[in-house]
């Protein structure tokens, strides 16, 4: 499994995109870094499906909160990579 | 003509009447059964699912008069085509479009027992928030949550009803479809029975205020169709409930005549 702390924000990104074109039927062209989740039409059930394939790909374990604070692929390219502070328990 | 005119203009006048006491009627209805029913219910039940399944049939039977009080007084006239198929056993899961305001208590009235997902904003509805709970109805946004409690219920043989738009239609068309029902769908595998609403001429309908009835009696049809099945394919679930709610939402255009959009 890939060390997700080795990995440079545009190999998470492309992952992100590789994933999300395979799970949600999306072209790779509509995801950007700026765009929203409900711009993508991505409801909580993907946002679940999302973090579990990431997981399935990287050792990176999303913790509980993460989810509810993510608005953009942007945010969650800087979670994996470790420049976005986490919400507290 | 002037007789005729005047003719329209009192029978119009009636059906506001008829539709503002319809209003008054509900309120009243809606505060007696969360407010003096459900407690009862509460403290004669000796479990949860016994009480919500009393109170599903008691809010059943409170629309249909509901429902015929609405027909007596001229406001609406409802007919369901294909009856047959609600009544093969369990409906199961039941979707549906949602053009009126009525829409739900038309199709509770039919059902003696309905588990129904609405919007979180009725549980702070001083009306409807005792219904809601007493009901055990399911609220609409807690995603994975709000699957699982479908399931767990289509499972012990209940029926659920969606109405996958989330809110009433946009006038005259159809909204967007959220993919919660496809998810239950292909949770449960189960199929799902489409019930499509029509009314003619437009009333009750999003944005409209209640005064503004239409110029004569509204008709509303509910069309019970044939089951749509669910099959994942083994793609993802994302990919799948994707590809199944448009399957949903082409049926219902398709019955509604509408062009594609």
């Amino acid at each position: 499994m890939v060390d997700h702390a080795s990995m440079t924000p545009d190999e998470i990104f492309a992952m992100l995109k590789r994933i999300m074109v395979r799970e949600f039927d999306l072209e790779e062209a509509q995801i950007l870094l700026s765009s929203g989740f409900e711009e993508l039409d991505l409801d909580s059930i993907d946002a679940v499906d999302l973090a579990v394939s990431v997981e399935e790909e990287i050792d990176f374990q999303f913790e509980t909160d993460d989810l509810a604070e993510l608005r953009t692929m942007q945010d969650v390219v800087d979670l994996i990579a470790g420049v976005r502070d986490r919400t507290s328990d | 003509m002037g007789s005729l005119f005047h003719h329209r203009s009192v029978d119009r006048g009636l059906r506001i009447l008829g539709t503002g006491a319809s209003f008054a009627l509900f309120g009243v209805g809606a505060l007696a059964l969360g407010l003096v029913a459900f407690p009862l219910l509460a403290l004669t039940s000796r479990s949860r699912e016994l009480r919500e399944r009393r109170m599903q049939r008691l809010i059943h039977w409170t629309f249909r008069g509901f429902a015929g009080f609405m027909e007596a007084v001229g406001v609406i006239r409802v007919e369901l085509l294909h009856p047959e198929r609600l009544e093969r056993g369990t409906p199961g899961l039941l979707i549906a479009n949602h053009p009126t305001l009525i829409d739900y208590v038309l199709l509770v009235s039919r059902l003696p027992q309905a588990d129904v997902v609405v919007k979180r904003s009725h549980w702070s509805n001083p009306f409807v928030a005792g219904v809601v709970r007493g009901a055990g109805y399911l609220p609409n946004d807690t995603g994975e949550g709000t699957v699982e409690a479908c399931v767990e219920r289509l499972r012990a043989g209940r029926t659920v009803l969606l109405f996958p738009e989330g809110t009433r239609s946009p006038r005259g068309g159809l909204g967007a479809f959220q993919r919660g029902a496809a998810h239950v769908a292909l949770a449960a595998g189960v199929d799902a029975l489409p019930v499509t609403i029509r009314n003619w001429p437009p009333g009750l309908m999003r944005g409209q205020a209640w005064y503004d009835v239409p110029e004569r009696r509204m008709q509303i049809t509910l069309e019970v169709g044939e089951a749509l099945p669910s099959d994942s394919a083994g793609a993802p679930r994302g990919r799948a409930s994707r590809a199944l709610t448009a399957t949903y939402r082409e049926h219902f255009q398709k019955d509604l005549g509408l062009a594609h959009g």
